[in-house]
């Protein structure tokens, strides 16, 4: 099982201000099923732009390259059929929707990738209680579930209401943005049991993250180095602890 | 009124055969006519009547709407009526078909007195209907020369009236007809009402009715319309409240049917302390414009104004708000506020909002402000990364926008969740369409 997730050569730009903008130029990169990679990179260098792409936001052009996912073509895939094939993009800033209840936006999700999924819909009462019962796994209070999607959700709140939405949607590949900026320790930790709780053969994980702390509770096989749109190098988790401690600036040269 | 208002004989010809000879009719009705003939109907070049396009109403002459129907006709229509089964048929209510009130059909309730009587007869009648000081709007003077009936609501002082239900059928025939029914509400001191009315009918018709309001102290009229008229109709409705002290008018507008619907609304807050709520959300398809046009005239002190307007617009669909706050001399501490917010779910779907401030104190505030946008791609996006499809997305967003509004609606719980069924029920019908 090589192929799981495996991005070739992906180069994609934006038009901003009348102007084509590269943003990632020729990322390579393979994760096998079961394994849990990261990605580091300085600000700016392009890893949200490859998320997005991953989960399908029309707003990038990809100009070349291409991605396959468990044997699709994923790129020719509309976004809401990635998170049925299993796809789940954590978002480093979650979109706040005024007017959702965030109950009913978990059940037409769930609901939505299941029927995909050729699984049975739940009814009102069979989610809530598996809702109520993720809620509690997290530490979270059961009252986000009245209230609009992260509208006036803390910063804290809104990463926690992402693992919810993960949790709930049993991905077999999680793309985790920056999940973990933000969060205090104790949160930190909540966040890499969620992840560590999906862990099996069947489930992958690629995180995007500033920090080696989360790296403690959340142990990756493989750690990637973005920048300017590349991946630069890449290593086992011992990579990042010497990215905490050197900074990017001794790789960025050998590059 | 605008002086270079031009008659536009083409609009005012399709009611010209109807109209009274002069000075054989009552004094009223002899200078609405006057009025008509003078100045006749505004077209577009008329201020006041930029956005909204009076040729809507099309080129055959209208038929005065008559007042004998079939019976089964009304019931039937009635019984289309959103949730009718489920709360509408429970409520006190009075029923009002083709202009004239329909004893058979309502229900009214001992706790406030409902009369009708000829429109001539107004003047000597103890004084029913408020002077009307000189017509200034087109459509008040056409009721005015063509109104034959009065309906008069009346709640005694202190008197607390509860939820009571309004609705105005029209009978639309293969040959077009119109009405021009003249309503006059009065609460009494303390008194308190909630009035639901709902337009509704089928066939061309043309509907004209005159609300005239009159709040004394501390009473409360909350009264919500629901325009459903048919895809045909035109309704150019006009409202004259005047609230006393610390009295509270509070209007919600929710038009989803009509060709064209036009809400003019003139609020006077007359004594201290007077409140005025002019919300509403227009939700329109195809080729229907729904206006907005309102006049909230604060005359005293410490008077409060709020109005939120919201339009959902697709196909080709307009929406207008053209709000207005007068504040005059002496008018001081007023605190008026005014809100358009716009969701185009076309390229073709336009609106268009005109605020205007006119103040004469200094120590007033005011303010207004207005958004406009289509769906926000980035929460589309959010809402299709987690498996829901591209249409779902798009209907859990504008029912957002849409239930958002009806927070504004301070209802009772039949009457919000009324409005969210039909709300919903209307999208549904909108996207079946579509697809
Ligand atoms: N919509 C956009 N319009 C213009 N520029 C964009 C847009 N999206 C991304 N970019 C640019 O592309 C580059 C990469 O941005 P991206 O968000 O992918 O970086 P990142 O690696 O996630 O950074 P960070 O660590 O700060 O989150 C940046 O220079 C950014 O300004
Ligand atoms: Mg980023």
């Amino acid at each position: 099982m090589s192929s799981f997730l495996e991005i070739s050569n992906l180069c994609a730009q934006i038009k901003a201000e009348g102007q084509e903008k590269h943003i990632l130029r020729g990322v390579t990169l393979n994760i096998p099923a079961g394994e849990v990679h990261v990605i580091m990179g300085p600000n700016g260098s392009g890893k949200t732009t490859l998320s997005y792409i991953l989960a399908g936001r029309d707003a990038y052009e990809v100009t070349s390259g291409h991605v396959t996912f468990r044997g699709q073509d994923l790129l020719a895939m509309k976004p809401e059929n990635r998170a049925a094939s299993g796809l789940f993009l954590a978002f480093q800033n979650p979109i706040e929707l005024p007017g959702v209840n965030n109950a009913h936006f978990l059940r037409m999700a769930v609901n939505a990738v299941r029927r995909q999924r050729g699984q049975e819909e739940l009814d009102a009462v069979a989610f809530l209680k598996q809702a109520r019962k993720v809620l509690e796994t997290l530490s979270m209070a059961p009252d986000v579930l009245k209230r609009a999607v992260n509208v006036g959700f803390s910063g804290g709140e809104k990463k926690r209401n992402e693992v919810l939405q993960m949790t709930l949607l049993q991905p077999s590949l999680a793309i985790l943005d920056e999940t973990d900026s933000g969060l205090d320790v104790d949160a930190m930790r909540v966040v890499a049991e969620g992840v560590n709780r999906l862990r099996s053969p069947k489930f992958s994980a690629l995180v995007i993250t500033h920090h080696q702390k989360l790296l403690d509770y959340l142990v990756p096989d493989r750690v990637h180095v973005m920048t300017k749109g590349q991946i630069i190098l890449s290593g086992g988790p011992e990579l990042a602890r010497e990215i905490d401690q050197k900074g990017y600036a001794p790789f960025v040269k050998g590059a | 009124m605008n002086i270079s208002q031009k008659p536009c004989s083409d609009v005012l010809s399709l009611f010209a055969h109807r109209l009274p000879k002069r000075n054989t009719c009552g004094q009223q009705k002899t200078e609405a006519v006057a009025w008509l003939e003078h100045k006749g109907l505004p077209d577009k070049r008329v201020e006041q009547w930029r956005y909204t396009d009076l040729r809507a109403l099309g080129r055959v002459p209208y038929k005065t709407a008559l007042r004998t129907y079939n019976p089964y006709h009304a019931e039937k229509l009635l019984h289309t009526l959103p949730q009718w089964g489920e709360i509408l048929a429970n409520l006190p209510r009075f029923v009002v078909v083709n202009g004239y009130f329909d004893p058979v059909l309502s229900q009214i309730p001992q706790t406030f007195t409902l009369t009708t009587c000829p429109f001539e007869n107004v003047s000597g009648n103890g004084g029913k209907g408020e002077d009307l000081k000189g017509i200034q709007q087109p459509f008040m003077a056409l009721n005015t020369a063509l109104a034959e009936e009065e309906i008069f609501l009346h709640v005694q002082e202190g008197v607390k009236v509860g939820q009571v239900l309004m609705v105005s059928l029209t009978l639309g025939d293969e040959q077009p007809v119109s009405l021009h029914p003249r309503y006059t509400l009065k609460l009494d001191k303390g008194a308190h009402l909630s009035l639901l009315s709902i337009y509704a009918g089928d066939g061309i018709y043309c509907h004209n009715p005159v609300e005239q309001i009159e709040i004394a102290e501390h009473a409360t009229l909350k009264h919500l319309t629901l325009f459903q008229e048919s895809a045909q109709a035109s309704v150019l409705k006009m409202v004259q409240a005047r609230v006393a002290g610390r009295g509270v008018y509070e209007s919600f507008i929710l038009t989803l049917g009509g060709l064209l619907t036009r809400h003019d609304i003139n609020v006077v807050l007359a004594q201290t302390g007077a409140v005025a709520k002019v919300n509403g959300v227009q939700y329109l398809s195809d080729e229907q414009t729904g206006d907005i046009t309102s006049v909230i005239c604060h005359e005293a002190s410490e008077c409060i104004s709020r109005q939120t307007i919201r339009n959902v617009l697709s196909d080709h669909a307009r929406g207008v708000f053209q709000g207005k706050i007068l504040v005059k001399r002496g008018a001081q501490k007023t605190d008026g506020c005014q809100m358009s917010q716009a969701l185009l779910l076309s390229e073709h779907a336009e609106v268009n909002v005109k605020p205007e401030l006119e103040i004469y104190a200094d120590d007033v505030r005011c303010s207004h402000g207005a958004t406009i946008g289509a769906l926000d791609e980035e929460q589309l996006f959010y809402l299709r990364s987690r498996g829901i499809a591209e249409h779902e997305a798009r209907h859990m967003l504008i029912e957002a926008f849409l239930s958002d509004s009806l927070s504004l609606l301070e209802e009772e719980g039949v009457v919000r969740a009324l409005c969210h069924a039909v709300l919903t029920r209307s999208l549904d019908l909108r996207e079946e369409q579509q697809s």
